[in-house]
């Protein structure tokens, strides 16, 4: 069953988006953690432009992350002031990162550098989920880590002028620390098609210390925010995202994510997180290798907007 | 399909009037829908000529905009070098022929009537301008190779049939994926190396209902389709949500 993409310009098979909705879905329901990272390379792998397929996951990613998002609102664990001031960095970076993208793609180079940004952050991604699972499988689980990191991040980033009052995290901080680092995770939203989840909870956990609670609450609902405007902007300004492609990868998701929810309770993590691992490293592996061997023809024809 | 016999049996005696060469042709669909779920589409052509002779069917569609991009080697890695804007090239370009058209017609005569598979990208310009010491020759190669491999620009030698000497048809089978507009479609009859009589036809592909709308939207107001489209998601993501909720709870 083909649809044509009229964004993307092409024709697909419906229930292959589907399934890629649903493995990546279904995946990150097990695990718990989103998956842009790899429904962009997919994409690009079936031949969606670079940039179309890095726009559409963005604004898959809004379709994704509303429900969970409003859930922990109603349940108050997103801490507003916290998410407020990350939007502002992370809108900012958002509409630098589609400039930019504007540009690169004028010039051509806007699938190598995708190429490069995905081989280094699945490499990076994949390696240490790979060597934590495999620790936690041989009963090696140490908080070592994390407990030395926490007297060293406190004492340099509770230095930094001016402070503001987190009170819902119950932290005393400086806003220039949330603002950098949702600048950061703007640009990789618009640049990469993720929602930089695997980021900013790893660093409010052990760079800001927010409490567990309010972390995943706060990095949904400025995830889901910032999505929405990159995917905004990405259509104002690239024309590139693919209602049709965007909206089959959202219900396979929807679905994959619940089935994965539930299987996953009854699944030792270790291994399930061991299976992700791997599955990231080896998407990392074939886009390294593709643009290692040498092509076909060395020029080649893409389907001007 | 099945009129197709008698629709000849009718141009014959038409024919019998013109003293010069001349032929006459018909297609079975002038017109091509895309929807969403349109994969393809083939459109017989035929006619019938006044005298014996070969034909060559030439379809040309409206130009589509292409980048082409040329890669190169960066240390261990092949990538992206140059991008050029292709403008003046159609998107599709077949010649269908009873004959091999070199031996059909001289160069010349070939060039004129546009008979060569390159004669598609006479016209095209590329934006930046190649360097001088490159040439467009090597890109305008390049172009023609990929376009060849991607079965948008075909020749065909043995794709008319000729039946009885006097009726000629043939399957134009249009791709997937294709620019909308209007096609032209040329049929020479050629005698004794000339092109002695020809005709022309046309096809009209569209978009149709919400493809044609939802992608005119997408890219006449992008910014309006921008925040309209996102929006719908976040509540699609909402209710899907709420939907799948109420189904666990169950």
């Amino acid at each position: 069953m083909d649809i044509f993409l009229p964004i993307a310009h092409m024709d697909v098979n419906l229930l292959l988006i589907l399934m890629f909705g649903g493995v990546v879905g279904f995946l990150s329901g097990l695990v718990g953690v989103g998956g842009g990272f790899l429904i962009t390379p997919l994409l690009i792998f079936i031949g969606v432009p670079p940039l179309t397929a890095v726009a559409t996951g963005s604004a898959q990613i809004v379709g994704t992350s509303a429900a969970g998002s409003y859930a922990h609102w109603r349940l108050g664990n997103v801490d507003m002031r916290m998410a407020f001031v990350l939007l502002l960095g992370s809108w900012s970076g958002g509409a630098l990162g589609v400039q930019v993208a504007k540009t690169l793609e004028e010039g051509g180079h806007f699938g190598t550098i995708v190429t490069f940004l995905y081989v280094g952050l699945l490499g990076i991604v994949g390696v240490s989920m790979l060597m934590e699972s495999m620790g936690a499988m041989c009963g090696a689980h140490s908080k070592e880590g994390a407990k030395a990191s926490r007297p060293r991040g406190e004492s340099w980033m509770a230095r930094i002028p001016p402070r503001m009052n987190f009170p819902v995290s119950r932290l005393q901080l400086s806003p220039i620390v949330p603002l950098i680092i949702g600048f950061g995770v703007g640009i990789l939203t618009s640049l990469m098609g993720v929602g930089g989840g695997f980021i900013m909870v790893p660093v409010m956990i052990y760079m800001l210390h927010m409490p567990t609670k309010v972390v995943v609450g706060t990095s949904l609902f400025q995830l889901l925010f910032t999505t929405a405007e990159v995917s905004i902007l990405q259509a104002g300004v690239n024309q590139a995202v693919d209602p049709f492609l965007a909206l089959l990868l959202v219900l396979g998701s929807a679905l994959g994510t619940r089935w994965g929810t539930r299987l996953g309770a009854r699944l030792p993590g270790a291994q399930l997180r061991l299976i992700l691992a791997l599955v990231v490293v080896a998407v990392a592996v074939k886009m390294l290798v593709g643009i290692l061997i040498e092509p076909k023809d060395i020029y080649s024809l893409v389907l001007a907007r | 399909m099945k009129r197709l016999p008698l629709l000849l049996l009718a141009i014959l005696p038409a024919l019998a009037w013109a003293r010069s060469d001349s032929l006459v042709s018909e297609l079975t669909s002038d017109h091509v829908d895309i929807s969403a779920r349109y994969t393809g589409d083939k459109i017989t052509l035929f006619g019938a000529l006044s005298a014996g002779g070969q034909i060559i069917v030439k379809l040309r569609s409206p130009d589509q905009p292409v980048s082409l991009d040329g890669k190169g080697k960066v240390g261990p890695f092949w990538l992206s070098q140059e991008r050029y804007q292709v403008s003046g090239a159609p998107g599709l370009y077949y010649l269908l022929s009873s004959a091999p058209i070199d031996k059909l017609l001289p160069v010349d005569e070939r060039r004129r009537y546009g008979l060569d598979l390159i004669d598609a990208l006479a016209d095209i310009r590329l934006d930046p301008s190649p360097p001088k010491a490159e040439g467009d020759d090597a890109l305008k190669a390049a172009m023609l190779r990929l376009k060849e491999a991607h079965h948008d620009y075909v020749l065909d030698t043995g794709a008319v049939e000729i039946l009885g000497q006097r009726l000629y048809s043939t399957l134009i089978q249009l791709p997937a994926q294709l620019p909308l507009g209007k096609y032209r479609v040329d049929i020479y009859l050629v005698r004794n190396n000339r092109v002695t009589a020809s005709e022309h036809q046309h096809i009209q592909v569209e978009q149709v209902r919400l493809e044609h709308w939802v992608s005119a939207v997408a890219v006449r107001y992008p910014w309006i389709f921008g925040v309209v489209f996102t929006s719908g998601v976040m509540l699609l993501g909402l209710v899907l949500g709420m939907l799948l909720d109420r189904g666990k709870k169950a």
